[in-house]
């Protein structure tokens, strides 16, 4: 059973990540098409990053309001691994381009270890959630 | 840290559910301080000892 707060974070974060499967294939179709340079491309490349901002600052207001400690503790657990995950992973393939190497990664790579890793993150949560039945 | 939850609980024939009710939290939460994973805050220490009638010494004791 999920608390108020939990219920708050999911009902909203869900409307807000919904956009965020408009404003990237958007930011990519412009990108392709208008082959932006300067502060556009950097607007462009900043404008799928606004739904996840979104939702960490929806992340950080659960964990605010969430009265259930332990369901505190265990969130913040979880998302600090899947968090740790995405930045090792992504700072590999960044030290890697750093010295040298010149292969080419998946496209949007890193957009795909962030949302592996924050998706790991949630099925831990589940997986830690789960107690025995009551006595 | 040791408590004695578990037993206080089973005394008065409650269930988790029933006791994380009483207390508004998850049962997830008294499974995991009966099970000794998870140390309750404070208030929630207090709340748990009155709920029971006892001190918090009688109720959790350092390891």
């Amino acid at each position: 059973m999920l608390s108020p707060a939990a219920r708050k974070y999911k009902k909203t974060s869900l409307s807000v990540m919904a956009s965020y499967f408009v404003l990237f294939p958007l930011a990519d179709y412009l990108a392709l098409r208008t082959h932006p340079a300067g502060v556009s491309l950097w607007l462009l490349a900043a404008m799928p990053l606004l739904p996840i901002a979104v939702v960490l600052v929806l992340l950080g207001r659960y964990l605010r309001d969430e009265k259930d400690g332990y369901k505190r503790d265990l969130a913040v657990r979880c998302l600090l691994w899947g968090t740790a995950g995405a930045v090792m992973v992504n700072l590999f393939s960044g030290f890697l381009r750093i010295f040298g190497w010149k292969g080419q990664l998946f496209p949007f790579t890193e957009f795909f270890v962030f949302a592996l890793m924050m998706l790991a993150a949630k099925l831990s949560y589940r997986v830690a959630n789960r107690v025995p039945a009551d006595e | 840290m040791n408590n004695r939850l578990k037993v206080l609980r089973a005394e008065k024939g409650w269930s988790q559910q029933e006791l994380a009710d009483k207390l508004e939290v998850s049962r997830q939460s008294i499974n995991a301080i009966e099970t000794g994973k998870y140390d309750p805050s404070l208030p929630l220490a207090f709340r748990l000892a009155r709920m029971f009638g006892k001190r918090i010494e009688e109720m959790f004791d350092e390891e």
